[in-house]
């Protein structure tokens, strides 16, 4: 019921979009001098630009990733009070 | 531990830490967090230009996370947002010519100067809030408050004048149920905008408070609208981020349980913690006695455990209200109704 609802793809594209931030992070720390090199390169303006997009995806991905997770929560909420209904019915 | 700079190592489970403090103050009470990231970065040992430009990088990235945020709790007023911000950038860019102008004729007077103005500012914006706050409390307790006070929003005799004027164009915000003179907005925005231009900070802690007592918007749209309107150490944002936005979260979310005045208590609580910082730096320009440095950026991070404590201890109320259990006299005062907490 709460798979069928989208409540797995919802997880799984909260944990994606949250993912694709976090492995951004790692990137950058650990090529630190790949990415700085690639932004010197370019001039002070293109580079902010560049920096500012990234940020602005970066936030974006977060902000859909919490909207994801908290999709997740209400379906499985919906899914667990069904379930107790059923029971008491069945009671 | 990483480098992020030649011999510059930072604890990054620390700065998420962090991260996540300043984010949920963020996301609670509408200010993008900037006179907190900066100086935190700066005593993590970062160097001050870069400093600045992740603190702006993470501003932009954290403001569209609490912006989209509130907007699907229905706290964003995108009209009033935009003209506001308008005014803003108009004002900032003033703002910051009078600095540069300023620094042309002495480099130490304007640091004084600035600093000094941003202390002064601080000081009239923290004192007019909780006088207020206090008020509308002691009201409430009392039951004598309008029901526009019942429900923690204020209508003060600046906001009912402003509201009264007649000057063309009228502009009616339907989110924030009010009508109000385009121009009285874009105005407020710019003279905020030179504000924030001279004195090197975002404008949030100046423009809620604007928001909520001039112009009379509902404390949790102003939350939400304060948000629009605000080189780079990539990866620490990156990271940083992170923590921000789980902290952004689950502040935006909070304001879903309280009224707007508990909104107001923790940003009159933030702007009065905030004096102290520039309080020490203004005592380490006229002394130029070093320690006061120090002082001054370890007291910049301890503001931030005042906001973060008052929103850990209404969270954990407004947790204890929803599930029925019994809570003080003071944080019901504080707390949405259960039912529509409950709906949220």
């Amino acid at each position: 019921m709460w798979i069928r609802n989208g409540g797995l793809i919802a997880a799984v594209l909260a944990l994606l979009a949250a993912g694709v931030v976090a492995f951004g992070a790692w990137y950058t720390l650990t090529h630190g001098t790949v990415c700085e090199t690639l932004l010197h390169a370019c001039n002070t303006t293109t580079s902010g630009a560049i920096t500012l997009v990234i940020m602005l995806l970066a936030g974006g991905l977060m902000a859909y990733a919490f909207g994801q997770t908290e999709e997740t929560i209400v379906l499985f909420r919906e899914r667990s009070s069904k379930d107790s209904g059923g029971d008491d019915e069945r009671a | 531990m990483l480098e992020v700079a030649p011999d510059v190592f930072i604890n990054l489970y620390l700065l998420t830490a962090l991260g996540a403090g300043v984010g949920l103050i963020a996301g609670f009470v509408g200010v993008s967090g900037g006179y907190l990231l900066t100086p935190i970065l700066m005593i993590m040992g970062m160097p001050p230009a870069m400093a600045v430009g992740t603190g702006v990088a993470l501003m932009t990235s954290n403001t569209l996370v609490a912006a989209i945020r509130h907007k699907e709790l229905g706290n964003l007023d995108l009209k009033m947002g935009l003209i506001t911000a308008a005014g803003t950038m108009a004002g900032a860019e003033v703002g910051v010519r009078l600095l540069h102008a300023l620094k042309a004729q002495s480099e130490s007077l304007a640091s004084i100067i600035v600093m000094g103005a941003l202390l002064v500012t601080l000081i009239i914006v923290g004192i007019s809030m909780v006088r207020e706050v206090m008020e509308s409390s002691a009201n409430l307790a009392n039951g004598d408050g309008d029901s526009a006070a019942d429900e923690g929003e204020v209508r003060t005799a600046a906001c009912r004048f402003l509201q009264g004027l007649c000057i063309f164009p009228h502009i009616r915000f339907t989110k924030s149920k009010l009508r109000i003179s385009g121009w009285i907005v874009l105005g407020l925005g710019a003279v905020i905008g030179v504000l924030s231009g001279f004195l090197g900070v975002g404008g949030g802690f100046m423009r809620s408070p604007s928001l909520i007592y001039l112009i009379g918007q509902p404390s949790m749209m102003a939350v939400g609208t304060n948000l629009i309107g605000s080189i780079v150490g990539l990866g620490v944002a990156l990271t940083m981020l992170l923590g921000m936005s789980i902290g952004t979260f689950i502040g935006a979310r909070g304001t879903r349980y309280v009224k707007g005045l508990a909104v107001r208590y923790v940003l009159a609580g933030s702007v009065v913690a905030a004096c102290f910082g520039p309080a020490c730096k203004m005592v380490y320009f006229l002394t130029n006695a070093g320690v006061w440095n120090t002082v001054a950026k370890i007291v910049t991070i301890a503001q931030m455990a005042i906001p973060v404590g008052m929103i850990i201890v209404l969270l954990v109320m407004a947790n204890r209200h929803v599930r029925g259990v019994e809570v003080p006299d003071w944080a019901g005062r504080l707390l949405a109704r259960r039912r529509e907490a409950a709906a949220g």
